[in-house]
């Protein structure tokens, strides 16, 4: 069930990111035909995208955490054995944690912030605590994600 | 406060902390212990760096790279450049070479480059009779300009952390990719003049015309991307996103080279790297940010312009500074950090930013294609299924006319800087 139920978010998680992309990518291609052709663009594309943009970075970031994607200097922790390679490894992803775990709670004060004063985008009058929002959230995944890789180097080392 | 960044900077980067995770840290250690600035100001800067218009154009061109790489695009473009200069000595090698320039102006990305060009024509050069380390090295050099020719993007990176214009570096590009791809080209001529390599037969007037006719879709794109940037049809991020568009146009409904159903499975890892990229960008755009605030620019270019008197010199110290952190670390990610660092330093010697774009841009190109970070390398080795002793030796003997033009266009800034001054000043 657990392993189904993860296994169903891997996959919302892609096709989400994709189709994103792709969708912005699409409406790009409208507006610039439709401010050629019929002399009419869309004020609230350039925002729109802009948001969506966090949305993308936050969400493939976090996705990149899981499959190990980020780009690291591994030259070093290649080179160890295996106590202190495993060592390294749950520091430096108890730190990436912690790390995440901080900017979790301080970007949420930054939504609650925005929140409390009601503040809109300038073109399409959006919350802008919506625009925020991705931040803690995906933050906080990677807080999660990076705790697992130390959990399972740690038990990895006790074997 | 410098002691603390770089304290901080060197042990996690030893410690292979992610370098996205490794920048926020250590603004954020350093912002701890020396000022009283509140925290938030990291997630506001993360916002602000990412609240950019610009940088949409990252996630669009690796998913069109993604898209034609899959596709048919890279073939067709291939049989038309090969029934163009197939038939010349050597012309198999160097259609490859001029096939990478198509190519590398309709992607962004020289991966993608080597991937599209080289897993059709690399097999192609070794039952031609060609050299195994020759075509393994030839295909992996030119799909590095890739990142030379516009749209380029580390091009669009650098621009986004030192604030110069998109349009006019992707123009300063294209002179040094000619350059470079010019070089390549008499380099493969003459191996194969001297190795006695055999040439195709001329085709026929109607095997041009209708290899011509079957690539001219792959030919038009970057006709649209780039005249439509330079006649102020659309900015960067909308060329972008029409490449997107017209790629998922011409394999899906041209070519007919896969279906709705699996766009998903093709872009899901562009997807992922760009945006990896994107929060590599974020990160970096705060730690420049602390950078800026502490004026440790103007503190690095004082102490610069005290041991160095001349840009001439100076330009040197960046490109060995490159070619040496090129061992460490990716070199797209150590242009994010060091480039912005050096802005000060630049103005003071009369630097051009766009001009120093471009060597920044040839620095990575050299860095993808030397261990330990040599992105190229690694993919060269996936589609041929060579090792990476063969691969590395095949490049060898080319690394040296790169450096050569890396040299030439770092001290011949009229290079980069004509056609920006001739279509935008």
């Amino acid at each position: 069930m657990v392993a189904r139920l993860s296994q169903f978010i891997d996959h919302v998680e892609k096709q989400v990111l994709v189709w994103t992309i792709l969708g912005l990518a699409i409406i790009g291609f409208v507006q610039v035909v439709s401010r050629y052709m019929f002399n009419y663009s869309f004020t609230w594309y350039e925002e729109l995208s802009r948001y969506i943009g966090v949305f993308v970075a936050f969400l493939g970031a976090a996705t990149g955490v899981k499959y190990g994607m980020h780009f690291s200097m591994d030259a070093l922790s290649r080179k160890l054995k295996k106590p202190w390679k495993n060592i390294l490894a749950v520091f430096s992803n108890v730190i990436c944690a912690l790390f995440f775990a901080v900017v979790v709670y301080f970007s949420w004060k930054v939504v609650g912030k925005n929140f409390a004063y009601e503040t809109t985008s300038a073109a399409m009058g959006m919350p802008m605590y919506l625009a925020y929002l991705p931040i803690p959230f995906f933050s906080l995944v990677m807080a999660f994600r990076h705790l697992k890789v130390a959990v399972a180097e740690a038990r990895d080392l006790r074997k | 406060m410098t002691l603390t960044i770089a304290i901080c900077f060197v042990a996690l980067l030893l410690a292979g902390v992610p370098i996205a995770a490794l920048l926020g840290i250590t603004t954020m250690a350093a912002l701890i212990i020396h000022t009283s600035t509140p925290l938030h100001i990291i997630a506001q800067q993360f916002f602000n760096a990412l609240d950019k218009f610009v940088l949409l154009a990252i996630p669009f061109f690796i998913l069109a790279g993604a898209i034609m790489t899959r596709g048919g695009i890279a073939r067709r473009l291939i049989n038309f450049v090969n029934a163009l200069v197939g038939w010349f000595p050597g012309g198999l090698s160097i259609a490859g070479v001029v096939v990478c320039i198509f190519f590398a102006a309709i992607s962004g990305s020289s991966p993608a480059t080597v991937v599209a060009i080289g897993s059709i024509m690399v097999p192609a050069l070794l039952e031609a009779g060609y050299g195994r380390r020759f075509s393994f090295g030839i295909i992996t050099v030119s799909g590095s300009l890739g990142i030379v020719i516009p749209p380029s993007i580390p091009m669009i990176l650098y621009c986004l952390v030192m604030n110069t214009s998109v349009a006019e570096l992707f123009l300063a590009g294209i002179l040094p990719g000619l350059i470079i791809g010019f070089s390549l080209m008499v380099y493969a001529y003459l191996q194969a003049r001297r190795k006695g390599w055999k040439t195709r037969k001329k085709p026929s007037l109607k095997e041009l015309f209708v290899s011509a006719k079957e690539g001219i879709w792959a030919l038009l794109l970057p006709v649209i991307v780039l005249g439509g940037i330079y006649s102020g049809v659309f900015t960067p991020t909308e060329a972008a996103a029409v490449s997107v568009v017209y790629a998922l146009f011409v394999e899906m409904f041209i070519y007919r080279e896969f279906g709705l159903g699996e766009l998903g499975g093709v872009c899901e890892q562009a997807a992922i790297l760009s945006a990896c990229l994107l929060f590599i960008l974020s990160c970096a755009m705060t730690f420049v940010w602390l950078l800026t605030a502490e004026q440790i620019p103007v503190q690095l270019a004082d102490f610069i312009m005290e041991h160095i008197q001349s840009p001439w010199m100076f330009l040197l110290a960046i490109n060995l500074l490159f070619l040496v952190m090129g061992c460490f670390m990716d070199d797209v990610s150590a242009m994010l950090v060091l480039a912005p660092l050096f802005v000060e330093t630049l103005n003071r010697f009369g630097i051009d930013l766009v001009h120093f774009g471009i060597v920044m841009v040839l620095n990575i190109q050299f860095g993808m294609l030397t261990p330990p970070f040599g992105l190229n390398l690694f993919v060269a080795m996936g589609i041929t299924r060579a090792s990476l002793m063969d691969i590395a030796q095949g490049v060898f003997p080319l690394l040296i006319i790169l450096l050569a033009c890396l040299f030439l266009v770092t001290y011949v800034p009229s290079i980069s800087m004509f056609l920006p001054n001739l279509l935008l000043k």
